[in-house]
């Protein structure tokens, strides 16, 4: 029960008091605006290149958008820690560390499926984008799972920054990394060969391709290994994670560096 | 390619000013010495436009080093008729976009997390001013939108002295409209400064 309450009361603790981009101030701007911003930029560059459609860029857009929440927030709830000298704290309490680390994980997975939703949402309101009525279940569900594999790295990520002062550049270069590799706006088949075997490696990149095989119709049983990949890539990203923060821990306690800011 | 090409290596300058521009006055509050900015027996355009400035020079950096890349990584040799008309248009977009970041430095003075205004203009300014798309393929009604940001006719400067045409139609409206929003920037720069020191909102953290 207390592992439970660690995973879900904390975690959702933790996630409000560490993670200040949900004021409406910076919410709007950073995680609404944005991501509509770049799906209208790639689809025009898609419509004056004549190159794939709407559908294409607004799928891959907006599933690559979910990255932002889940690498910056993900590493908010554990970097901010430390900036609030409360890191000691947290890791002094007899609480493991799993429950502790991933409940943080789990509002940050609806953080980052809400906001693909919001550019789904708009690619569908606003572009000539065309989603089957009975393909919803099976998207919303590659949504999760896409977000859910973004959290997995974001949790490695937020470990780095444990050492790692600029967490946020590293946020940055990770969000472009995803944008040029997992097939985001260029398909994956149409990648320089090195960066095609780099692909599925990443998160998103299975889940992208997924999401728009199931808008085209396919249903969940056609993308079921596509869905398990992703699934794989991000549960190694968040065994990672789980496992660089140990090994921090042991080193920022060896050498007294736990709260260097 | 040389379309694209010639907008990928502008557009750097975008993003270098707006995104840290909107949040010149935040930093300065986040370090403590905006109180001594404002208190400085200057105006805030002496203090604010040599910093956007400077950054505008991040972002003539970024033109140099996109055009070889381009060369170098994706074989894209861009085909420039008259460099000097090439130069002078690059340096009115600096010019102009370090005048257009002091107005977004000083309409950003009461928004204390104005970093996240300034990391969302990226996309906009890159889809509106015509760096990869051309401005006539928007919508017609984000067209004024577009016309009213100098870096436009930076980049239909640009692009003309590229292609061997006479850019200077395009420089004149890019620097008058620089110049406006500097003007602008100034009259509000001291409205909204005063506002804040009376209502004393000035170090919002």
């Amino acid at each position: 029960m207390t592992t439970l309450r660690i995973l879900v009361v904390g975690g959702l603790m933790s996630y409000r008091a560490m993670f200040n981009w949900l004021s409406p101030w910076i919410l709007v701007p950073s995680l609404i605006v944005s991501p509509i911003c770049q799906i209208l930029l790639f689809a025009y560059i898609g419509r004056s290149a004549g190159v794939g459609n709407d559908e294409f860029y607004v799928m891959g857009n907006a599933l690559n958008y979910a990255a932002i929440p889940c690498l910056f927030a993900m590493s908010a709830t554990i970097e901010g820690e430390r900036e609030g000298r409360t890191l000691s704290v947290v890791l002094t309490t007899p609480a493991a560390r799993i429950p502790l680390f991933l409940g943080r994980a789990l509002p940050v997975i609806v953080n980052g499926w809400a906001v693909a939703m919001v550019g789904v949402l708009f690619g569908l309101l606003v572009l000539d984008v065309h989603i089957p009525g009975g393909s919803w279940p099976a998207l919303l569900l590659v949504i999760a799972v896409a977000s859910a594999s973004c959290t997995g790295l974001g949790l490695a990520m937020g470990a780095v920054a444990l050492r790692v002062r600029e967490g946020a550049v590293l946020g940055n270069v990770l969000f472009c990394l995803l944008l040029v590799f997992s097939g985001v706006s260029v398909a994956v088949d149409d990648l320089p060969g090195w960066m095609a075997t780099v692909s599925p490696w990443l998160p998103l990149t299975h889940a992208i391709e997924a999401a728009r095989r199931v808008a085209d119709g396919a249903a969940i049983s056609d993308v079921g290994g596509l869905v398990v990949r992703e699934v794989g890539v991000g549960a190694l990203y968040a065994a990672l994670g789980l496992l660089l923060l140990s090994w921090l821990e042991q080193q920022s306690r060896r050498h007294a560096t736990l709260e260097r800011v | 390619m040389q379309f694209a090409g010639l907008g990928a290596a502008v557009m750097g300058m975008w993003t270098c000013q707006g995104v840290i521009a909107s949040s010149l006055l935040t930093r300065e509050r986040w370090a403590g010495t905006l109180e001594l900015v404002v208190a400085a027996p200057t105006s805030m355009g002496r203090v604010l436009v040599p910093t956007t400035l400077a950054l505008s020079t991040i972002g003539l950096y970024t033109v140099i080093a996109t055009i070889l890349w381009e060369r170098w990584v994706f074989g894209l040799e861009l085909r420039i008729e008259s460099w000097p008309l090439f130069v002078t248009s690059v340096l009115a977009a600096a010019l102009t976009l370090a005048q257009f970041g002091f107005f977004l430095a000083v309409t950003a003075v009461r928004y204390r997390s104005s970093w996240s205004l300034g990391a969302s203009l990226e996309y906009p300014g890159w889809l509106l001013c015509g760096f990869v798309i051309p401005v006539a393929t928007l919508p017609d009604w984000l067209h004024p939108l577009s016309w009213s940001i100098p870096t436009t006719w930076a980049m239909e400067a640009v692009r003309e002295s590229a292609d061997g045409g006479s850019p200077w139609r395009d420089l004149l409206l890019c620097l008058l409209i620089g110049s406006a929003y500097a003007v602008l920037a100034s009259f509000l720069g001291r409205q909204l400064v005063d506002s804040a020191r009376r209502h004393a909102t000035l170090a919002l953290t």
